[in-house]
């Protein structure tokens, strides 16, 4: 089942040639050190980073339309949609390939200990979920670390 | 989320006349929801319980301790930057103050409670913190501690603090909760 998923990601992204390097905003406060720690994956991963530092985060998290529970520390927005705090990349990727009808975006709540930019490197992730959350205020479990 | 106003009449009655001071718990408080622009609650739980986060419970840190972390936690270090010596002050005093509220930690993940309580006693604050760790509204009735009915969204917490008076009392998942008929002024 993983494996068909994956494959089926391959494929597209040959076809459209750029699913696999995205352009995303990342909003976020100049002290955060595990922002900066998600970023650098994301950019080694081959993304193409622009970097916002608000001054006031939450009203803007709540002004993208951030369900305010899902809250972490940085708001990535990519193609309109929002990814809140540490996602693995593998998640956004598979949601951008194919959004959910209705669909905002994916959040990580909190801050895991072992989630991406939080782990040390080359640990694997757990102890979290990715969860989706769409216009109707409605919440999904997407993914479990 | 959601927080019921603090009563701090009762903790400082047995305060009164043991200290004035320059630090603010009610300022370190606010101070905890915004301090970097995501507040401390991210890392360490909406009332410093941990809440499953990175930081872990920090209620009743030290000044110490948090100093210490501010210059060694990588995660925090930077934090320094956004904090002058009064807003240390009023974070640590808030922390402090937190250490005398006791704890009820209540989890429903839609299928099953998971509580953690601690030992409660006659006239102390106590916070229950309601995480709805599920994909639907939870509902919970605290009507037998002459609290409201809370409604709790998905992955959403509710903190109700609620002053303990001695008997014994059902929790949602029908154990019980004990305060005992000792009062404690902890200073
Ligand atoms: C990005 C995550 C993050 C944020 C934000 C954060 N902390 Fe921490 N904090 C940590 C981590 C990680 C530790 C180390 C925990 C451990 O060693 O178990 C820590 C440790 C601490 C400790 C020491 C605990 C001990 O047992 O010695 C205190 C006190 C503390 N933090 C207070 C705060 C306060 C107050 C704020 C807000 C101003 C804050 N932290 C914001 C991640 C964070």
């Amino acid at each position: 089942m993983k494996k068909l998923a994956f494959a089926a990601a391959l494929a597209f992204s040959a076809f459209s040639g750029a699913a696999l390097a995205e352009s995303m905003t990342v909003y976020k406060s100049p002290t955060c050190g595990c922002c900066a720690e998600w970023i650098k994956i994301m950019e080694k991963k081959g993304h193409d980073v622009k970097i916002k530092h608000p001054f006031n985060l939450k009203s803007t998290k709540k002004d993208l339309g951030l369900p305010m529970q899902l809250e972490s520390c940085h708001t990535t927005v990519i193609d309109g949609y929002l990814f809140e705090g540490h996602i693995p990349e593998r998640d956004i990727l598979a949601f951008l390939a194919n959004p959910p009808e209705g669909a905002m975006g994916l959040a990580v709540p909190g801050m895991p200990q072992m989630s991406p930019g939080m782990a040390p490197r080359n640990k694997a992730y757990s102890g979290f979920k990715v969860i989706g959350f769409d216009k109707a205020g409605k919440l999904t479990l997407v993914n479990q670390y | 989320m959601k927080t019921a106003p603090l009563t701090y009449a009762l903790w400082l009655s047995c305060l009164i006349g043991s200290l004035a001071f320059a630090e603010d718990p009610t300022v370190g408080r606010e101070l905890y929801k915004v301090a970097g622009g995501y507040g401390c609650g991210v890392c360490h739980g909406p009332v410093a319980n941990g809440g499953g986060q990175a930081g872990g419970p920090i209620r009743g840190a030290t000044r110490e301790q948090f100093d210490k972390a501010l210059a060694e936690q990588p995660t925090m270090k930077l934090l320094v930057n956004a904090l002058d010596e009064q807003n240390l002050s009023d974070l640590s005093s808030y922390l402090m103050l937190l250490a005398d509220m006791p704890l009820v930690e209540l989890t429903f993940d839609d299928v099953s409670w998971t509580i953690t309580q601690a030992p409660i006693n006659q006239d102390q604050i106590v916070q229950f913190v309601l995480f709805n760790d599920g994909f639907s509204d939870l509902q919970v009735d605290l009507t037998g501690f002459g609290l409201d009915e809370v409604t709790i969204a998905p992955m959403d917490t509710a903190i109700v603090e609620w002053v303990a008076v001695a008997g014994s009392y059902f929790l949602p998942d029908d154990s019980l909760l004990v305060v005992s008929d000792q009062a404690v002024c902890v200073h």
